[in-house]
């Protein structure tokens, strides 16, 4: 005959169940951000490029405002 | 993550408690049966907990993570088995003892709350995650049942020699043409051409939806339903977005693949345009590439729930990271704590630069959006439908643009606000405290952005 352990109360107080955020894949047409980025957004203004992004992609025409 | 302790219901040897109060199972005395659709996805594998959680996934998509003891509880529960024979059950799967008040304790006070168990005695929804920046207003592209056709038709696209086909003509493609003057040949055709820009634009949304399949497809071949392929709003972005919850149920390999199925997908789409390039000759595809490059290096990002954050979870073992760190291993611990720093550190910076140049950010994008609409009008004048819709996109993404900023910063003090109440409820003084600190810092950045001039030039 074998003696088996008991649970106690403590250790059933400790147990626990989450809910899991679902696990949703996100492909931003322009991610959010302080600024953002779009892979098309050139705005042109008066000759030069504005970018608002992380990376200054439009840097072929100079004078460009770029923002993080 | 919404945590429950086991609650509300009173412990078995506490006054009020089941003991005291006789049976509590669902309102009756039926045995307990689980709530319908409920599967029983078994151990978390590959996990970064020291004692893994077990999975329950809900009828609704709802998955649940929970210890050992309330899992084999909730496998024992089948609508026939009394409190009694559950116990039996669970102390043998356990190698301890669980009384027949002690499972019934488990049962009516956490897995009928979490919509495990069914309760007939209320109709009331179970409670579901509450998602940190998920998506609003969601629209469905790809149902269910389409999205996994999609996946089973490109499962072959994963298979070993393919993958590596695929990974080897993109190295040697981009050497190619970051080596060459095709790019900035193409770059100025594009700026040049208001029509090719369309094209552009067209091209990187059809990759956007590709990289979806991407993750729906993976998903699919390491055995797990990707659910809907859908558009809603990151905030005030549009996003494509996959369903691919059920990936839970698959091993640490399974869950990267469908993190890196998009990726994975971006790059058969470039072999794509390529392939189209030396059909056609057409230096525009060559801007599409490029372009694909730093989509997939923002997806590469940690933080926000891009592919990069799953990457991360799934390398440490956490199914989110932003969950408690208690239980984890203590390299897990040290990964997730690193983590947490780095995020912190990125989005004080990012908000940061936000908050002491919001007027001088919305200054720039206003003068944009309005000298995008006068292009766009001047165009639509002269009959070149082509420029005019190129401006048009251009104005409502700058416009975009100053309501994402106005919305972040409404976000910040929202919460900032919702903090203080909390932090200074009952207490006078605190509430003083909170609410001169809020006018020193409105204040002061007020008076920052006068010196700055960010209030002059609109």
């Amino acid at each position: 005959m074998t003696t088996q352990l008991a649970v106690t109360m403590d250790e059933l107080e400790l147990e626990h169940a989450e809910l899991l955020p679902s696990r949703e894949t996100l492909c931003c047409v322009k991610h959010c951000g302080c600024g953002s980025y779009s892979s098309f957004n050139f705005t042109q203004i008066g000759g030069s490029t504005y970018q608002a992004g992380l990376l200054n992609v439009a840097a072929l025409n100079g004078n460009n405002i770029a923002i993080l | 993550m919404t945590l429950f302790t086991a609650q509300g219901r009173g412990r078995p040897d506490t006054p009020g408690g089941p003991l005291a109060r006789g049976r509590e199972l669902p309102g009756d005395d039926r045995p307990p049966r689980l709530a319908a659709g409920i599967e029983l996805l078994g151990e978390f594998k590959d996990s970064g907990f020291s004692q893994p959680p077990f999975l329950v996934r809900r009828a609704d998509g709802q998955v649940i993570q929970m210890s050992r003891l309330l899992y084999l509880v909730a496998s024992q529960v089948d609508g026939t088995r009394s409190a009694d024979a559950i116990a039996d059950a669970v102390s043998a799967g356990l190698g301890r003892t669980l009384s027949s008040e002690q499972a019934d304790y488990l049962i009516t006070g956490k897995l009928i709350p979490l919509g495990v168990v069914a309760d007939p005695s209320t109709a009331a929804p179970p409670p579901r995650a509450n998602n940190l920046l998920t998506l609003r207003a969601r629209g469905t592209l790809l149902p269910e049942r389409a999205a996994n056709a999609v996946g089973t038709l490109l499962r072959p696209l994963f298979r070993g020699p393919v993958v590596i086909t695929v990974i080897a003509t993109v190295a040697a493609m981009d050497y190619w043409i970051f080596s060459a003057d095709g790019l900035a040949a193409g770059f100025s055709q594009v700026l040049s051409n208001p029509a090719d820009l369309l094209i552009v634009a067209g091209l990187l949304a059809l990759s956007a939806v590709f990289h979806e399949c991407g993750h729906a497809t993976a998903c699919r071949y390491g055995g797990a339903r990707p659910g809907r392929i859908g558009i809603g709003l990151y905030l005030v972005w549009p996003s494509f977005f996959t369903n691919v919850t059920d990936s839970y149920r698959l091993g640490r390999a399974g869950r990267l693949r469908t993190d890196l199925g998009g990726l994975y997908f971006n790059l058969v789409f470039i072999v794509a345009m390529a392939a189209a390039y030396e059909a056609s000759s057409a230096a525009v595809l060559l801007v599409v590439i490029a372009f694909s490059h730093l989509e997939m290096l923002e997806q590469l990002l940690p933080f926000v729930r891009f592919d990069g954050y799953f990457i991360v979870g799934d390398l440490i073992g956490v199914p989110d990271l932003f969950t408690r760190a208690a239980g984890l291993r203590r390299r897990s611990r040290i990964l997730v704590t690193g983590w947490a720093a780095g995020a912190v550190g990125f989005l004080t910076l990012t908000l940061g630069y936000l908050l002491l140049h919001v007027p001088d950010i919305n200054r720039a994008l206003w003068h944009s959006a309005s000298h995008q609409a006068r292009l766009t009008a001047a165009a639509f004048r002269a009959g070149d439908y082509a420029a005019a819709a190129v401006g048009a996109i251009a104005a409502a993404l700058a416009a975009l643009s100053v309501a994402a900023s106005l919305y972040i910063v409404v976000l910040l003090a929202q919460r900032a606000f919702a903090v203080g109440l909390r932090w200074s409820r009952g207490r006078p003084g605190r509430r003083a405290l909170a609410m001169l600190a809020a006018l020193a810092l409105v204040t002061g950045l007020a008076a920052y952005w006068s010196m700055q001039g960010q209030f002059q030039g609109w």
